[in-house]
């Protein structure tokens, strides 16, 4: 039971998201929070940068908002409120060579074997990260990342591992992959507060708070992965053409981060059963897998009576980017106004690439559809768009589990879909879905549904059913609701936590430095 | 190619399958950097719309992470692009070190317009050599409290300012620089207001002198305060013409509209503080149409903020105390003077003399920065982890060497700054140059030089430091600096006359230098270390 409350207290950390950014992921987020009011919960954002504005009305049984941004700060500690000045002084004061050699140098060197798959042990990294986290409460971060200490031995375990390499890091590697250690490890600054569950939405750094609660509290640990965190960053370091060793070190530090959360996290819950893929090959337990669908709310995105072109139309709410593969809708839109002369084709959504819309805006031309496609801007009501549509496509080439498509479902529309992410798992049977990039499937496929009203009709009408029997929002709600009712009435079995008072009797500065010299002359022993 | 070297053999439908698997690798890394290994591969194969399905029936692989340990034999067959820093090469080198000179230079201006019309024209916009004595003592201790007050203020603005700025963080930007303003305006305020409360209780100047004092005081902490918000958007030409500027207004309204050279330079400063104040944060506001999001919901912790910036402040407040330290001493030296401090024009015209070494010598400090910044940035990428040394002894010998070259201009500066007033005077008509070979005014300006070249070159050296957030010797040195200054100017004043402070000031200059080149060589020698924690 959660202190000096009877309601379950719940920590949700997240990495870029709620409530500083809108996305997928902050809709979900604020959708739980606002639904399950019975639950406490604490907000723990962890952001890129320090001064953004609230994108969201924070409901009222958010009782705390801890922020930890990871740039834009001299100080680590300077949005850490629940440390007081004078504590970080002393803990300045406190950080002399000798401490930093004596106490946090063999975990910084554990933890560099883990980066480097030199060691490979879950649980002794599990207890290293929490020496790491329990070090910092006593110690300056600032001051310890800083010292020549830890660089000298940064780059003493660099040459012991690159000892034989033929393509080996340069003095900027080593800077830069330090220098990511020393920003992205801040998450463990803020004291970990008491919670009866952590929640991450992201195998990510934002996770690693949630173990450190698990150990020192004795909290569940549920994992909500909305994407793959280990394939985005790929992704982001192959797009921005990191040096080799630089990419190297920071892949091999966030696939260590999210082994970790897989392996620690009691439950993992991914919003499709798609993401499973990647998380098994990177060390999740099957068995803890436990797949919840994203929930819209389907008195909103229903059939609707609105104003509509006597066309022939299909609809594609989307960003105009790469990744959403445009051009495969306008191709799309070629082939079907062959058959079907006066059909219209209309993209919705905003143009984030400008190069990318110039782009598709040419091949409209060029292909001679002006008549057809429509470029109609940024929607306020997303509902009203698929409303217009006979049919509503959706063509990207990269996705988790898109909103779009029950959407569009929810709408009776009939939804012709690429074939990606977890679009299957809600779509097979209640639409269409097409190999990425095959217009000619796709236009097959829509020119089935524009001439055959009467399928149409009835696949909209059950594809709605579909949805109203598991993705409306009061399904994700009930089904995180029992996930976290089934996590808070498993009981506690933590290693460390019983060497820890409760909360309401926090350790004196002297009593943790003895805490923790004990567990360092245990670990010496 | 390597890889399709392993295939060969008999059947050339796996050499052409190899040679597809070839051509997708090449479509998946267009544009990409190198590619670590399977899983970077398998991502690339996912965004480019394959699925599980399509390994298999088009591939003939269980799925992607399979086809994708297959396509890892590619990844070493090509060169890929890297990005690092994006640096523009620099121009010639005679070309970069005039343009980096007279872009350092621009620092320095402000202080050179305002000596050089005191100079030729007898005032500038809160200067006079036409004051009476009681009167010019009165201006000159305002000044010094505001340069002292606003000495600290003018670094922490400066460097949080900046440090935002470069972290693009335009809101934070303009908010902390807003509000750090506002705390130090208001700091200053009480400070005047203490220096007025002080003289009611002990009386220690009468009132007219009291007024003066505090009235330039109060303006010029004003004023300096405002142009560290220039200096933070390092806009020193706008600072200068500003100046340029309030000392043509002076001139107007002393010349034409014939007022007093106080109520003009008065006038001038307050009109110049409201356009300064006005401009300098409209160009910080204007800033934040940059930012991501024009708001934020919470600002750093003021606690922690003055405890990262106190050391700068501290830095700042006793730079100036140094700088201003051998003015009083001397001031204050001879007997009988009606008040404590009684403004000395000897003393005053060699120091104002030896100034203008310093303002030469501020703009080496761009060119020497400008060398080392295009440099470094490159071979901290050429130097393999194992060659950190070599890449710390290339720059330490960078270290030497420029200090070297910059101690020879400085024998220069300093030849050409005395015979250039010397030659003026013998070969012009220029009568007023005499009065500053009148002793002992060339000695005091001799002494000053050296002092002024040992503490340029301090802070040539010190800019290194601050831009890696290494502030402890600086800030020993100027504190032991400032003492040795005190001591050695206090006791040669004394024992031996007013002229000897100047000693003080040169003692206390080669201390500070040396605290600072002590640490320099250490700097450099471990500069991978300094140039990793430069956060």
């Amino acid at each position: 039971m959660s202190e000096n409350s009877e309601k379950i207290r719940i920590v949700l950390a997240g990495e870029g998201t709620y409530p500083y950014e809108v996305g997928g992921v902050s809709v979900w987020a604020h959708l739980l929070i606002q639904n399950l009011k019975e639950i406490d919960f604490i907000l723990m954002p962890i952001m890129m940068h320090p001064y953004v504005k609230l994108k969201y009305e924070i409901p009222e049984n958010v009782i705390d908002v801890l922020k930890v941004p990871l740039w834009g700060t001299e100080e680590p500690t300077e949005y850490v409120r629940s440390i007081p000045f004078s504590s970080i002084i002393y803990s300045k004061i406190r950080t002399t060579d000798n401490a930093i050699r004596e106490k946090f140098i063999p975990i910084f060197d554990n933890l560099i074997d883990h980066i480097y798959s030199i060691r490979n042990d879950m649980d002794e990294l599990g207890d290293t990260l929490f020496q790491f986290y329990s070090f910092f409460q006593m110690y300056d971060y600032h001051t310890t990342f800083r010292s020549k200490l830890v660089w000298d031995t940064f780059k003493q375990k660099i040459a012991q591992i690159y000892a034989d390499a033929q393509e080996v890091p340069s003095v900027y590697d080593t800077v830069e992959a330090l220098r990511y250690m020393f920003r992205f490890f801040i998450t463990l600054l803020p004291p970990v507060p008491y919670a009866d569950i952590y929640h991450s939405s992201a195998a990510a750094f934002c996770g690693l708070p949630c173990i450190i609660a698990k150990k020192l509290h004795g909290s569940r640990f549920l994992l909500t992965e909305h994407g793959i965190y280990i394939r985005e960053q790929m992704l982001q370091a192959s797009r921005v053409k990191m040096p080799l060793r630089t990419k190297e070190f920071l892949m091999n530090l966030i696939t260590m981060v999210a082994r970790m959360n897989y392996y620690h996290a009691d439950v993992i819950s991914p919003v499709c059963d798609y993401n499973k893929r990647w998380e098994i090959k990177w060390g999740a337990t099957p068995s803890r897998i436990s797949t919840i669908y994203n929930g819209i709310d389907t008195d909103r995105f229903k059939r609707l009576d609105v104003p509509r072109s006597p066309r022939p139309t299909v609809v594609m709410i989307a960003r105009i980017d790469p990744l959403k593969d445009i051009e495969t809708f306008i191709h799309t839109c070629a082939l079907v106004a062959k058959e079907i002369p006066d059909v219209w084709f209309k993209m919705y959504g905003p143009k984030l690439d400008p190069d990318y819309y110039e782009r598709c805006e040419r091949l409209v031309d060029s292909l001679g559809i002006q008549k057809n496609f429509v470029f109609a801007g940024l929607t306020s009501n997303p509902a009203e768009a698929y409303n217009e549509g006979d049919v509503v496509m959706l063509t990207s080439i990269s996705e988790a589990f898109p909103f779009v498509v029950i959407e569009a479902m929810a709408c009776e529309r009939v939804m012709v879909s690429s074939d990606v992410g977890g679009t299957k798992e809600v779509l097979e049977g209640f639409g269409f879905v097409v190999k990425p990039k095959d217009y000619e499937q796709f236009a097959e496929k829509v020119l089935l549904v524009l001439n055959d009203r009467v399928m149409a009709e009835e696949m909209g009408i059950a594809a709605r059913e579909h949805i109203l029997n598991g993705f409306r929002i009061e399904d994700m709600v009930y089904n995180y609701r029992t996930m976290y009712q089934h996590l808070y009435a498993i009981p506690a079995s933590v290693e460390i936590a019983s060497h820890v008072k409760a909360p309401e009797d926090e350790l004196s500065d002297d009593e943790l430095e003895a805490e923790l010299s004990n567990m360092f002359k245990n670990e010496d022993e | 190619m390597v890889s399709e070297a392993i295939y060969l053999g008999p059947d050339p439908q796996i050499f052409q399958q190899v040679r597809e698997w070839r051509a997708l690798y090449e479509t998946l890394t267009e544009g990409k950097g190198k590619p670590l290994n399977h899983w970077e591969i398998t991502a690339l194969l996912e965004i480019y719309g394959l699925r599980d399905i399509d390994a298999h029936e088009q591939y003939g692989f269980n799925d992607l992470f399979e086809f994708a340990k297959m396509l890892v034999v590619f990844i070493d067959d090509y060169k890929y692009e890297v990005k690092t820093y994006e640096l523009e090469a620099p121009p010639s080198k005679v070309k970069r070190i005039i343009v980096n000179y007279f872009e350092g230079m621009a620092f320095a201006l402000p202080m050179l317009l305002q000596v050089f019309f005191t100079l030729v024209i007898g005032y500038g916009l809160w200067s006079s050599l036409d004051l009476d004595v009681r009167t010019a003592t009165a201006i000159a201790m305002g000044t010094f409290a505001a340069l002292v007050a606003t000495g600290g203020p003018a670094q922490a603005i400066g460097r949080k300012g900046l440090f935002y700025i470069k972290m693009e963080e335009y809101n934070l930007a303009y908010k902390i620089t807003r509000k750090l303003f506002k705390i130090f305006f208001i700091q200053a305020f009480i400070i005047g207001l203490l220096m007025i409360l002080f003289n009611l209780f002990f009386e220690y100047i009468p009132g007219t002198m009291l007024l003066y004092m505090v009235v330039y005081y109060f303006l010029l902490a004003f004023l300096f305060t405002s142009f560290a918000v220039f200096y933070m958007m390092e806009l020193y030409g706008s600072i200068a013409l500003y100046v340029l500027l309030g000392v043509v207004l002076v001139y107007l309204l002393h010349v034409f509209f014939h007022f007093g050279i106080i109520v003009s330079q008065v006038v001038s400063l307050v009109i110049t503080n409201i356009v300064v104040f006005v401009d300098a944060f409209r160009r910080v506001k204007k800033l934040t149409d940059k930012s991501r999001e024009k708001e934020g919901d919470a600002e750093p912790r003021l606690s922690l903020l003055f405890y990262s910036l106190n050391p700068y402040m501290m830095y700042g407040t006793f730079y100036f105390m140094f700088l201003v330290t051998d003015r009083i001493l001397a001031w204050s030296a001879i007997p009988l003077q009606p008040y404590f401090i009684w403004f000395n024009v000897r003393d005053e015209l060699g120091l104002d003399w030896a100034l203008i070494v310093l303002i030469l010598l501020i703009g080496m400090s761009e060119v020497i920065i400008y060398e080392f910044m295009y440099r470094v940035n490159d071979d901290i990428i050429a130097h393999r982890y194992d060659e950190a040394d070599k890449f710390n002894s290339s720059y330490r010998r960078f270290f030497l060497k420029y200090n070297i070259v910059f101690f020879a201009v400085s024998f220069f500066v300093i030849l050409f700054v005395y015979y250039g007033i010397y030659l003026l005077a013998k070969y012009t008509d220029w009568e007023f140059l005499d009065i500053f070979f009148i002793a002992p005014t060339p000695w005091i300006f001799a002494f000053a030089a050296v002092s002024y070249a040992f503490l340029s070159n301090a802070l040539t050296n010190i800019l290194f430091f601050f831009s890696y957030s290494r502030y402890k010797a600086v800030l020993k040195g100027i504190m032991a600096g400032l003492i040795v200054n005190v001591v050695v100017g206090l006791i040669l004043s004394r024992l031996m006359g007013y002229e000897y402070a100047v000693i003080g000031l040169l003692a206390g200059s080669i201390v500070f230098w040396l605290f600072v080149v002590f640490f320099g060589n250490r700097f450099f020698k471990n500069l991978d270390y300094y140039y990793y924690s430069a956060y």
